[in-house]
């Protein structure tokens, strides 16, 4: 593929974003490939060493916000003509619950996210303190050494316990924002698209 | 993996295995079992018993983490038996005329968060006469039973969290209730009868009463079995209502949110009533001067023993009842979503849809 080539088709598959953030990925990867050649590597190769124009949407992408997008692809690219205004009037009972019915589900789902991750911890530093509190509880109790002894076991395991349970729970939290971010690539991907390589 | 992430993954296993052996090597030396290891449990507690010689009419209890059964005393004297560990006894004693046994916690320090407190084999109180006047008992964990003959004028139990069982107890007016537990009452007979469970079933057997008999479960079935009295009104939250040979002089009066109606012989002398949020209702043998039944979303079928002015209505089902006949009472039928099919004792069905 040639240097003039795969810009048409990076600049196709990035249809629905603003023209100013379509000309500044185009500008980019043009100075890309020409710094490539200028190297002394030949154009074809200097292109496909930049990855295919879907990957490299994808990285677009994930820099640009989704707010940026939806905004672009909802406004206008024309005047309204009166019978769309009208429809739209006529259609707003309709379409103005949905949308923010759409909205707050959006939200919630999102919050439900990072409040799973936020459970997560929370269960953590509740055995990580339980643990102590039971280590006290064990210099203070009455029910003689080996009660206390038992207790100060269950406390050091707690502890122990905690300690691995935030491991676990970070690279839970990790698979979740990495699945997240596929997420918002995915709707992102459902407003920005057109032509493909 | 890094280094720091590495160890300290090290450090917490060893912390795991160190306190897994810590504590494996206490509950060894107590035999395997944690009601040794802190030894508030039966075998670590003394077993006291208090004898009382006064005489007293009324009988007030405060207890409580502890169960408590009554029994009839073998001799003339009052008898109370219970576990006292270090943390807990009770103050026994009889002023005005009162026997008043109170839970007694004697700690009060830091310490104190941190007591464990197991179920014993419970308190027990032998009492040396038949009939008292006024009962009451406060149990804040544990349940309260008696089961052997007694009388008084006003029974009052209030249970926390626990089961209360009542059989051959004659009160003019019974008033028990618990938050969390079932509630039985067995061959037992009063004026007014009130049993209350917030989370749990609440079953009358062989139940007499010159008055009224209500009982209320938030969530858990009510069953009646052999009850007989002026009126009775069963409320369940979220479980069924089954009765089976109840006789009302006066109402009958049965609701349920969320759970089937199950009448078997039962007969009220004015109002039979059942309501029925999203269950069936089913009659048996039934009958009542002035019957309606009710249900939200179910089925309401089965049989009445006498000829009546039917008034069947269903919003999306079949109706089926038998002939109006206006010298019986009358009886009216409806359900949101579900059919009507009702028929006389002993008279073949008629096909006459309402």
């Amino acid at each position: 593929m040639t240097k003039a080539e795969f810009i048409e088709s990076l600049i196709g598959s990035l249809n629905g974003l603003s023209e100013d953030d379509i000309k500044k990925s185009k500008d980019y990867y043009e100075e890309m490939i020409d710094d490539r050649m200028e190297d002394g590597i030949p154009e074809e190769e200097a292109v496909s060493g930049l990855g295919t124009v879907d990957e490299i949407k994808d990285q677009i992408l994930e820099e640009v916000p989704i707010t940026k997008i939806v905004k672009e692809r909802m406004k206008p690219k024309r005047a309204l003509r009166a019978w769309e205004i009208v429809l739209l009037i006529i259609g707003a009972p309709l379409w103005i619950p949905i949308t923010a019915a759409l909205i707050v589900v959006a939200l919630v789902l999102y919050l439900c996210f990072w409040i799973i991750i936020l459970a997560l911890y929370l269960c953590d530093f509740a055995v990580f303190i339980w643990g102590f509190g039971v280590i006290i509880g064990a210099f203070v109790q009455q029910y003689g050494f080996n009660a206390g002894l038992f207790m100060a076991g269950c406390g050091v395991a707690s502890i122990g316990i905690a300690i691995l349970l935030f491991f676990g729970f970070t690279k839970v939290a990790q698979g979740m924002i990495f699945l997240s971010k596929k997420m918002g690539l995915g709707i992102k991907r459902m407003f920005v698209g057109g032509k493909k390589e | 993996m890094k280094k720091a992430v590495l160890i300290t993954i090290l450090i917490a296993i060893g912390l795991i295995v160190a306190g897994g052996a810590m504590s494996f090597v206490s509950l060894a030396a107590a035999g395997f079992d944690i009601k040794n290891l802190f030894n508030i449990s039966v075998s670590g507690a003394d077993l006291n018993t208090v004898d009382i010689t006064e005489d007293y009419t009324d009988l007030e209890l405060k207890i409580d983490s502890d169960s408590i059964e009554i029994f009839k005393s073998s001799d003339e004297n009052t008898h109370f038996t219970y576990y006292a560990t270090d943390v807990h006894d009770y103050d026994v004693k009889v002023e005005e005329n009162t026997l008043k046994i109170e839970s007694l916690d004697k700690s009060a320090s830091i310490k104190d968060i941190f007591v464990f407190r197991f179920q014993s084999e419970g308190s027990k109180l032998y009492l040396p006469k038949e009939e008292y006047d006024n009962f009451t008992a406060e149990v804040g964990s544990g349940s309260f039973s008696s089961k052997e003959e007694f009388k008084f004028d006003d029974v009052e139990l209030d249970v926390g969290s626990g089961s209360i069982k009542l059989a051959k107890m004659t009160a003019k007016d019974l008033n028990a209730k618990t938050a969390s537990g079932s509630v039985h009452a067995d061959s037992c007979n009063g004026t007014e009868m009130s049993l209350t469970s917030g989370s749990g079933s609440v079953e009358l057997n062989d139940i007499t009463s010159d008055g009224k008999v209500q009982v209320k479960s938030s969530s858990g079935s009510v069953k009646a079995y052999n009850v007989t009295a002026k009126t009775v009104e069963l409320k369940a939250g979220s479980g069924s209502v089954t009765t089976e040979n109840v006789t009302c002089e006066e109402d009958f009066q049965v609701q349920s949110s969320s759970g089937s109606l199950n009448f078997t012989n039962t007969v009220s002398g004015n109002k039979f009533e059942g309501k029925s949020g999203s269950g069936s209702i089913h009659l048996d043998s039934c009958d009542g001067a002035d019957m309606n039944l009710q249900a939200s979303s179910g089925s309401i079928k089965g049989t009445v023993k006498t000829v009546k002015m039917f008034n069947g209505t269903s919003g999306s089902g079949s109706v089926k009842v038998p002939d109006d006949d206006p010298n019986g009472g009358k009886c009216v039928l409806h359900t949101g979503s579900g059919s009507i099919k009702i028929s006389i004792d002993g008279m073949e069905e008629t096909e006459a849809d309402d």
